[in-house]
């Protein structure tokens, strides 16, 4: 698995380097670019890690390429480096979906627990897409058999009411809960109804994040 | 009997005989005496009756006379006189009466007169007072107008300086992380302290540029000088002309030897001014269009300094309106070019403004220069004074 990386994005060479260097001597992995269209050059959406953003520079700002990475239906985690902040930066960044603010001059516990932090959201994230990735191939991978009887699972449908509809027999159906409790291994209905809850969350999630882009 | 009388008086006797014969001729005489005295009492009678008629008559026809003379003349003559004197005492009072309104219309006259000449001499000072007053303004305008462009340069110096103060404060909480690992890595620690040395000087040049900005120090100035002076006010600007992305280049003609009589911190005003007009003016060019020249170059007896923008120019606007109190910015207060002229006019220079071939702004300050050999250095110190 790569080592996150902290991308750091300033248009001031001095700031960028000292930046990189302390976050150097923390232990952090860390690159820097001195436009947002470099960075976006650059961009890989595979590698993980977060992002480090002076939120004013010449040509695109940083709120600004935010924008246009969420907008590209990608994630990172982001953290805007401000001079002072005033209000309509920062709703102006909160609306794009940034994680946090740091004032300059900030201090290296602040720095290191607010990349900390954003580290792990990205890590988190990057988890429940693989997730999402696997359920979403498992499901898919299902007859049509099993997912009518998911899909009645997931209504609440007793054994019975099953057989009946199903016009098989109790015993059948109970098969099939098995078969389909295999084939996505989970052992109890508990955890089948959880996947597929999980399933159907993270579907909606990222059909709304695409609806927005 | 009458002889006997006679006989008797011319012949004189003794008295007493006179007498005698007197009285015996008396009874003789006396009829005739009396006749002749009743004669003459009777004429003189007549005559006193006479006279007295006469006198009568004479009265009573002096009297018509007079009466008539009364009448006739008298009365009329003293009721024409007395018309006439009536006459005369009204003209006498008329004349009273205008001498009198005359005296009140030449008191009057001479009163306005008196204080005509009071508010005239009231409004005289007024006028130099209210010349005071403008010239009072002028230089304060001059200077809020100073304070304004320091004001709005301010929030892209205070970033500036942001610049280095957040690098320092990151490498020295470098400095710090280094600072716990073990063994100590030397060179490391001594890397990152000499970036904080370098952070600090460029955060003091900063703060030098704007001190030279704030202080007023008018001196001969070389040619040189000024040329290092219009690059010190770009690199003043620089966070504004990369903000606004716009690239900027110097044309600066270096005649050794002219020296010229500058207020330093006045002409740094007025690039200032121009510079920003100029970045104003590209605003709504694209990006990659936008291109800022500052020149200098000796024409004769002056030396010229010229802002050149790739914008709009000054199109559809009368030259002269333009240095009126006029602006197309909206936030603007358009008093940028009226002061800038004001501060060059008053070192003995021109500013003009025209077109540049590509049909941008331009606008050229002239300033006269005097051809004495010694350039002085400016009093200026070195950093972090």
């Amino acid at each position: 698995m790569n080592q996150p990386t902290v991308f750091v994005v300033d248009d001031d060479r001095e700031f960028r380097d000292s930046l990189l260097a302390l976050l150097a001597a923390l232990g952090y992995h860390a690159r820097g670019y001195d436009t947002a269209a470099a960075f976006l050059c650059d961009f890989n959406p595979q590698l993980p890690g977060c992002l480090l953003l002076d939120v004013r520079m010449p040509g695109q700002n940083g709120i600004d390429l935010y924008g246009d990475i969420v907008r590209k239906g990608q994630r990172l985690p982001v953290i805007f480096i401000t001079a002072h902040a005033d209000v309509t930066t920062a709703v102006a960044a909160m609306k794009t979906g940034a994680i946090e603010f740091l004032e300059k001059p900030f201090e290296r516990t602040r720095l290191s627990e607010l990349v900390e932090r954003a580290l792990r959201l990205d890590s988190e994230w990057r988890k429940h897409d693989e997730r999402f990735r696997e359920l979403d191939e498992s499901i898919n991978r299902l007859s049509t058999a099993d997912r009518e009887t998911l899909s009645l699972i997931f209504d609440g449908v007793t054994n019975k009411a099953m057989a009946a509809r199903l016009f098989i027999s109790e015993r059948a159906v109970e098969l099939r809960r098995q078969r389909l409790m295999r084939r996505l291994a989970v052992r109890s209905v508990a955890e089948l109804l959880e996947l597929a809850i999980t399933h159907r969350v993270l579907f909606e999630v990222r059909t709304v994040r695409e609806s927005i882009a | 009997m009458s002889e006997g009388v006679f006989r008797m008086i011319a012949s004189p006797q003794s008295a007493t005989d006179e007498i005698a014969t007197l009285l015996a001729n008396e009874r003789v005489f006396l009829p005739a005496m009396d006749r002749i005295v009743n004669r003459y009492e009777t004429d003189a009678r007549t005559q006193v009756a006479r006279l007295r008629g006469t006198a009568l008559a004479c009265t009573t026809v002096v009297l018509a006379l007079m009466t008539g003379l009364y009448w006739l003349i008298l009365r009329p003559a003293a009721a024409l006189i007395r018309t006439q004197v009536d006459r005369l005492a009204a003209h006498e009072m008329e004349l009273l009466r205008s001498q009198e309104l005359l005296e009140q219309r030449v008191d009057e006259r001479t009163r306005q007169l008196f204080e005509s000449s009071r508010a005239l001499a009231a409004t005289a000072a007024q006028r130099a007072a209210a010349e005071d007053r403008t010239l009072q303004l002028q230089g304060q305008l001059a200077h809020a107008s100073r304070l304004t462009s320091l004001g709005e340069l301010a929030t892209g110096i205070a970033h500036e300086i942001n610049q280095p103060l957040g690098a320092i404060s990151n490498y020295a909480e470098t400095l710090l992380v280094l600072n716990e690992r073990d063994p100590l890595d030397r060179s490391a620690l001594t890397a990152t302290t000499m970036r904080i040395r370098d952070a600090a000087q460029r955060a003091g040049q900063i703060i030098r540029r704007m001190r030279n900005f704030v202080k007023a120090r008018p001196q001969t100035k070389s040619f040189e000088l000024v040329n290092s002076l219009i690059e010190d006010v770009i690199a003043l600007c620089e966070p504004d002309l990369r903000q606004h992305e716009v690239s900027a280049t110097t044309q600066l003609e270096n005649t050794a030897g002219l020296t010229l009589e500058v207020d330093a911190l006045g002409l740094q005003q007025v690039l200032v001014n121009l510079i920003r007009n100029a970045v104003d003016a590209m605003s709504e060019i694209p990006a990659p269009q936008r291109r800022l020249l500052v020149s200098t170059v000796v024409a004769g007896s002056s030396v010229e300094m010229r802002v050149q923008d790739s914008g709009r120019g000054f199109q559809n606007v009368a030259r002269n309106s333009v240095l009126q109190f006029m602006t197309t910015k909206p936030n603007g207060l358009g008093l940028g070019l009226v002061i800038s002229r004001a501060i060059v006019e008053a070192q003995g220079g021109q500013l003009e403004i025209s077109s540049s071939p590509q049909g941008g702004a331009r606008v050229t300050v002239s300033l006269p220069h005097s051809s004495t050999v010694e350039p002085r250095e400016p009093a200026d110190g070195l950093c972090c004074r």
